[in-house]
């Protein structure tokens, strides 16, 4: 390619010599064709000068034109030859470079950089890991603890026995139980990913049927025409309708399991950075556009 | 500049090449290694979670036996309420070690103690009464009557062993899940042994 620029030089080189060659002459015509065809003709000097100033105008312009041209071939000849040059001097560093002693070297650099790039750049461009998600199932297992579903509550009252009239005539104190709680395989979790929140869906809580001492009977006034299994159901019906009115045991037990369940999701909410909400508390949060993550009732557990 | 000169730069880049992944290295995400101690900082919390609260729904009696013919002097005051003892573990007794070789942590945990006790004074009903000839409740004997529900229930809920040792087991749960589960996070199995206080 060098010897074609070369070349191509030359070419223009002649080429601008015969326009300068051209321009200086008479006419711009050769002298061999000034003396075998001019014959100056009285009366036409001026129309002649005229043309060969309008020649030598022209072969002056295709003069600066090809200058130019050549000047660009020039600097691009320079240019290339500076490539070439620039190249045979990397080609010398790396020469230099590798040479037996120093090659051991440059690869076990290469190696730890190649290692380093692997082991921890997908780390470092991953971001916080501790932003991963949850899901239903890892909180369903966290919780997944019988024994804590419910609690025993102690119910002692007073059942009345009234007449017609609706006059109490009896009154029997008892001393029962009573178990309340919920099944914690029932339990749903509802994941919000884009508000990072998790809320627990607990089901109605169940209270037993209560467990009634009869050995812990006593009667206002003493000695009532009952029979003991009338008393027994009696008792039972009054702590029933009782529990079931007051709804304090409801309460309680919704607090104790709430409690129980963020204990036993604190671990894994805290990793994650989500926040665990209660219903209710998203009122004023404003609607969500993620689908949330409520599981089917599955076999939880641990 | 001089093949030297380059050589010079090219290995000064090179080094700063592997300086600069090597310091990358050391910002990567915390991901816990294995050698990192867990904590147990909620602990505390996890305990108190783990109070129980329980419902008591009791009934006060009075009574006094006749002094007279006539059943004079005598006379029997019933009435109900209802309340919310508090059983749980005080935090303060309980230590946990460290795990050991075995990935062992110990708890030491204590009995489980009433902590609070509060009755529903909206929950008192009438008292239903009973007296015999020429006796009645003063009103002074109502109110103590009224006043002794709270201790009460609290003997009641302290002389209850099976609840105790229901909130007991509560905390122990509680506790023992979290632990395991910390020990997950950091990628161990921790297994708990408890000593009791």
């Amino acid at each position: 390619m060098q010897d074609s620029m070369r070349h191509d030089e030359k070419d223009r080189e002649s080429e601008l010599e015969q326009l300068r060659f051209a321009g200086g002459s008479r006419g711009g015509r050769s002298r061999l064709s000034e003396s075998r065809y001019h014959t100056p003709i009285p009366g036409h000097a001026e129309q002649s000068q005229s043309m060969a100033n309008n020649e030598q105008y022209e072969a002056r312009s295709k003069a600066s034109e090809s200058e130019r041209q050549l000047e660009a071939e020039r600097r691009k000849t320079l240019k290339y030859e500076e490539k070439i040059r620039r190249r045979k001097a990397r080609g010398s560093v790396l020469s230099a470079l590798l040479t037996p002693k120093t090659i051991p070297i440059v690869l076990v650099g290469l190696a730890i950089l190649i290692t380093l790039g692997v082991l921890f750049l997908p780390g470092a461009l991953q971001g916080d890991v501790s932003n991963e998600y949850l899901s239903s199932h890892q909180l369903e297992r966290a919780i997944g603890v019988d024994r804590l579903s419910s609690a025993r509550y102690v119910y002692n009252g007073i059942a009345e026995v009234r007449d017609e009239g609706g006059n109490v005539t009896q009154r029997i104190y008892y001393s029962g139980t009573v178990r309340a709680g919920v099944d914690m395989s029932d339990i749903e979790f509802e994941i919000d990913n884009e508000r990072m929140t998790v809320m627990p869906l607990i089901p109605e809580i169940t209270v037993s049927e209560p467990s009634i001492d009869e050995s812990s009977f006593d009667y206002m006034p003493s000695n009532p025409s009952l029979e003991l299994n009338e008393i027994i159901q009696l008792c039972k019906a009054d702590a029933t309708s009782e529990i079931n009115r007051q709804g304090e045991i409801y309460e309680t037990a919704e607090s104790n399991l709430r409690m129980t369940i963020e204990g036993l999701t604190l671990p894994l909410i805290e990793n994650t950075n989500y926040e665990l909400i209660w219903p209710g508390e998203l009122d004023g949060m404003g609607p969500s556009t993620s689908e949330s993550n409520v599981d089917e009732s599955g076999g939880a557990g641990q | 500049m001089n093949a030297r000169g380059h050589v010079r730069l090219s290995l000064i880049s090179l080094l700063a090449i592997m300086f600069i992944f090597a310091s990358m290295a050391g910002c990567s995400p915390s991901t816990e290694s294995p050698d990192e101690k867990p904590e147990f900082s909620n602990a505390g919390y996890i305990c108190e979670l783990s109070t129980l609260e329980v419902y008591y729904h009791n009934v006060a009696r009075a009574e006094h036996e006749a002094v007279g013919p006539f059943n004079h002097g005598y006379k029997r005051m019933w009435f109900e309420y209802s309340g919310v003892v508090e059983i749980g573990i005080d935090f303060s007794k309980v230590s946990i070690s460290e795990p050991d070789a075995s990935n062992v942590v110990t708890v030491a945990l204590p009995q489980a103690e009433i902590l609070d006790v509060d009755v529903a004074e909206d929950s008192i009903t009438e008292p239903a009464i009973e007296t015999g000839f020429l006796t009645d409740f003063t009103t002074e004997e109502k109110t103590d009557a009224l006043s002794s529900a709270q201790e009460s229930m609290r003997q009641s809920a302290d002389q209850d062993e099976t609840l105790k040792h229901q909130a007991r087991e509560r905390a122990r749960t509680m506790l023992e899940s979290y632990i395991t589960n910390v020990g997950n996070l950091v990628g161990e199995t921790y297994s708990v042994v408890w000593v009791d206080v």
